[in-house]
């Protein structure tokens, strides 16, 4: 990510070197400005390198709508999204998929695997965007896929289609995709939805691992309480309103089942 | 992974819609190849009816003269005649140089007449080529034989032996009776209804008909047949600046009914052409139209993994590429295998007025199949182009969400 040059870079000043996401009073309206959905209002939100930090909140209430700002697959119709220091607004289409490709893992509520690629082919997904791979790059590349796989439990499917893998499983390939390029920030809506106690518990103990060896950061929607126990911070959304100000939110030490 | 690889990923394992598409441009680019294939084999047999069944010969050289001048001064002299022969048979890919000469006039047996269009020709060895090919076959002993056409001796009564006077008109419209014998009725059978099959005459016996010693052209017979515009081009500069004043005509520029035929079969194929290609790039619009709206979560995910919209786009073309070079290249073999089966079958078919029917034969044609695999290549990128388009600016967010 550090190598990466952005012409239309647009540094953003009171970053923190570890502040990784900082969103200052965003607003998002669905529609027209005034008769739309309005889905978040006056969103205030920092994320730190090595933060865990989970969203809950009713159905509705804004929780897909931030993660896709932080994730910049939407943008904001007021206020400011800076990540890594960069204002996203200002930045080009093609600078944001190269941002988010390099710096950013996702997990879709819908796991979103790539049906016609095997499970080891959508882990590899994402390095293969970033284009061509030497031959010892990209048999690191393998070797990483093939060790994610082993950690979410899935060595032996490793090449299955999606369309042979149960939810569980679906849901792991798209955990171990999200977490292959190493990202520096993993942003997940509902992660562990489809996963039994000790997916889930394999899962939250690789997020842990990922963001004390790398100091990955994780946003993460969900309504498990094991997740929410597991996080440095809770925010609650409501209405697409913080209901406190995530400043205000005491940081838990991490907690990992090695 | 790179678009191209990823396009062909899903081409191959994709939908049942895409592989459907795929035999509809295979089946429609079949059609068309095995058409083309039928009017190529056709062309063949009307240019061996032209070349070889009415000696028409590959090319023929005529004297040039000035527009409007004399019919003599539009023939060669016997050492004329002779100095054209001797060039031309020096050049290379010539199989055989004959002189010939077209008379016309009255054929009576004393029961029944008949007009007659007759071509005195010269009496070969039959050693193979076109030789062996020509039909009616003279005696060289026999300076007063003739050969007829089965329609013709049918129509006069005329079998092998028998006598027949012939009545022509020379140049200066005086007549000239000759007494022949028929020495061989050939076959006309198969032949077309509007083709020539001239009554067959010793060169000599024309020449005493017309009462002439001149020669009214020479026809060449080359080894191979191919590029006779060519041919005729480096023959006429050859026999030009031996000073000899000529003009050269290839066969198709002698036979009427090739150019009638050309004309009626190349509105045909392009029309055929036409609808084929509409309905293939209707195809792939639709399948590509369907496969973006389809598969929106998935470029959505491609997108937010980083692939820019560029690469989308990029991807979508060169599936619907992929699905037209998969469709073009089952339709190479499809049409092979076919007109494999269609030329071994040896069937026939039977036109409107036609006495005989005619063999159903498939040649091939494979430069308008190359510019049919052009073509279609062309037609599947722009029927992607608005899809792809569609499908590259995708709202990621929504799309995933899909």
């Amino acid at each position: 990510m550090d190598a990466l040059q952005f012409s239309e870079t647009t540094p953003v000043t009171p970053a923190t070197p570890a502040e990784l996401v900082n969103l200052s009073r965003v607003r998002k309206v669905y529609g027209a400005p005034f008769t739309g959905v309005h889905a978040l209002h006056d969103i205030d939100l920092q994320i730190h390198a090595g933060d865990m930090v989970s969203v809950c909140g009713p159905c509705g209430s804004g929780k897909t709508s931030l993660l896709n700002l932080v994730g910049m697959l939407d943008t904001a119709t007021e206020g400011s999204v800076v990540i890594a220091s960069l204002l996203i607004s200002k930045l080009s289409e093609q600078a944001r998929a190269e941002l988010r490709g390099d710096m950013i893992g996702f997990v879709f509520q819908a796991f979103s695997l790539i049906p016609v690629m095997t499970a080891h082919e959508n882990v590899l997904l994402p390095l293969m965007l970033r284009g061509h791979l030497d031959d010892a790059e990209l048999a690191r590349a393998h070797e990483r896929a093939d060790a994610l796989l082993t950690q979410v439990g899935l060595r032996t499917q490793a090449s299955h289609y999606p369309s042979r893998l149960d939810a569980s499983q679906c849901q792991r390939v798209a955990i171990a995709r999200a977490l292959i390029t190493r990202p520096r920030l993993v942003v997940a809506d509902e992660p562990t939805s489809r996963l039994d106690n000790g997916c889930i518990r394999l899962v939250m103990d690789l997020f842990a691992r990922e963001q004390q060896a790398h100091g990955t950061a994780f946003l993460i929607a969900t309504r498990d309480q094991r997740q929410l126990s597991r996080a440095t911070r809770t925010l609650q959304l409501s209405e697409g309103r913080l209901s406190s100000a995530p400043q205000s939110q005491a940081r838990r030490p991490l907690r990992v089942n090695l | 992974m790179s678009p191209a690889r990823l396009a062909l990923r899903t081409l191959l394992l994709g939908s049942t819609r895409s592989v459907l598409a795929i035999v509809l441009i295979a089946a429609s680019l079949c059609v068309l190849d095995l058409f083309a294939g039928h009017i190529s084999s056709a062309r063949t047999r009307m240019e061996h009816q032209a070349v070889i069944g009415e000696r028409l010969g590959h090319l023929a050289i005529m004297r040039l003269a000035e527009p409007g001048s004399l019919r003599t001064t539009r023939m060669f002299d016997q050492a004329e005649a002779l100095r054209v022969i001797r060039l031309v048979e020096a050049s290379s890919g010539v199989a055989l140089v004959v002189p010939q000469m077209s008379v016309s006039g009255i054929a009576s047996t004393g029961e029944r007449s008949a007009l007659f269009f007759g071509e005195g020709i010269v009496s070969t060895p039959d050693s193979g080529g076109p030789r062996r090919q020509l039909p009616g076959k003279l005696t060289p002993a026999a300076r007063n034989g003739i050969a007829v056409s089965s329609k013709q001796a049918s129509s006069l009564g005329l079998v092998h032996g028998s006598n027949v006077t012939l009545t022509g008109v020379t140049l200066e419209a005086r007549s000239v009776p000759f007494d022949a014998q028929i020495v061989d009725v050939y076959s006309s059978v198969g032949r077309p209804e509007n083709g020539r099959n001239p009554l067959l005459m010793p060169f000599a016996m024309a020449q005493t008909l017309l009462d002439t010693e001149l020669t009214e052209r020479i026809v060449v017979y080359l080894a191979d047949g191919q590029l006779p515009e060519e041919r005729r081009n480096a023959l006429t500069a050859a026999l030009r600046s031996a000073g000899i004043p000529v003009l050269v005509k290839t066969w198709q520029e002698q036979s009427p009914a090739f150019a009638n035929e050309r004309g009626a079969a190349d509105i045909a194929f392009d029309s055929v052409a036409g609808m084929v290609f509409a309905v293939i790039g209707a195809t792939i619009a639709a399948t590509m139209s369907m496969n973006a709206l389809e598969r929106r979560r998935e470029v959505g995910t491609l997108r937010a993994l980083g692939m820019r919209s560029s690469a989308v786009f990029m991807m979508f073309v060169l599936e619907a590429l992929w699905m037209a070079l998969t469709g073009v290249v089952v339709s190479l073999i499809g049409s092979g295998l076919i007109a494999w089966i269609v030329n071994r079958a040896a069937l026939s078919y039977t036109t409107q007025n036609a006495l005989n029917s005619a063999p159903m034969l498939v040649e091939l044609d494979f430069k308008r199949m190359a510019m049919a695999v052009v073509t279609v290549l062309a037609v599947a990128l722009l029927a992607a182009l608005v899809p792809s388009f569609k499908a590259a600016r995708l709202a990621i967010a929504p799309a995933v969400a899909a």
